[in-house]
């Protein structure tokens, strides 16, 4: 199968949102361990994970608007609420609740509408090209 | 209820990191990537990020993410309608579903928050 730069730029975007979210779970861990009286603890490693994390991710996102519009690929990003509240229930029991799973279903087949709206834009290009 | 200075603030704020999102859009569309690094597309948007996020960070001391959730949710309509037109991008009903999709969701999750 060939991949094509639409799909590419797409799966670019949901690893950059895996990324982004990590980080933002490292950022909580790491905020906890911050002493306001001894500032030194901002140098503590899930913080400066978290920063290397969403740097990684940003690069991601960076790559990814080389190969596809914007108005398809910057909607990707709510991606991040699905990973951030599904690993925010794992590792903080009780978080979830009905209307953050409807929230995450609910963005979920958004994202994946999107995927569609960029094939069916590359058909109708194909479609003008070849006619 | 939403104090009016951070609806103004995400209002201003969501809008700036869109703003950036769209020139560095621009800079991925004119150079490489080693290129972009190096270009003032990339660098002004940097700058408009980190604006946004000065901007982001205060309305999170003001008010909780069950507001604030639902509200930042803007940076796709803004995002969406500078990419039309200053992008030259086109919409089509299936792009139209998914962000109001997208959005319902974000405001679902700021409710259950």
């Amino acid at each position: 199968m060939r991949i094509n730069n639409s799909f590419k730029a797409i799966l670019l975007m949901v690893l950059c949102t895996i990324f982004t979210s990590i980080g933002q779970i490292s950022w909580k861990f790491g905020i906890n361990r911050i002493d306001l009286s001894a500032l030194i603890t901002i140098f503590n490693v899930p913080f400066i994970l978290g920063f290397i994390l969403y740097g990684v991710g940003f690069l991601l996102m960076l790559s990814a608007f080389k190969y596809g519009e914007l108005t398809v690929l910057f909607p990707i990003i709510a991606t991040s609420y699905v990973w951030v509240s599904l690993l925010s229930s794992w590792l903080f029991p009780d978080t979830m609740n009905v209307w953050k799973w409807m929230g995450v279903m609910l963005i979920l087949f958004s994202v994946s509408l999107l995927g569609l709206a960029s094939k069916k834009e590359n058909e109708d290009q194909k479609v003008m090209v070849n006619g | 209820m939403v104090s009016f200075l951070a609806l103004a603030i995400i209002f201003v704020g969501s809008f700036i990191g869109a703003t950036g999102t769209a020139v560095m859009k621009k800079g991925t569309n004119k150079y490489t990537f080693k290129r972009l690094l190096f270009s003032i597309d990339f660098w002004d948007g940097l700058f408009l990020y980190i604006v946004s996020t000065v901007f982001y960070l205060i309305v999170l001391s003001m008010e909780q993410l069950s507001v604030i959730y639902p509200l930042v949710s803007l940076t796709y309509i803004w995002t969406t309608i500078l990419s039309v037109k200053y992008l030259g991008e086109k919409m089509n009903k299936w792009k139209y579903f998914s962000l109001t999709g997208i959005i319902l969701g974000i405001v679902l999750i700021g409710i259950g928050s």
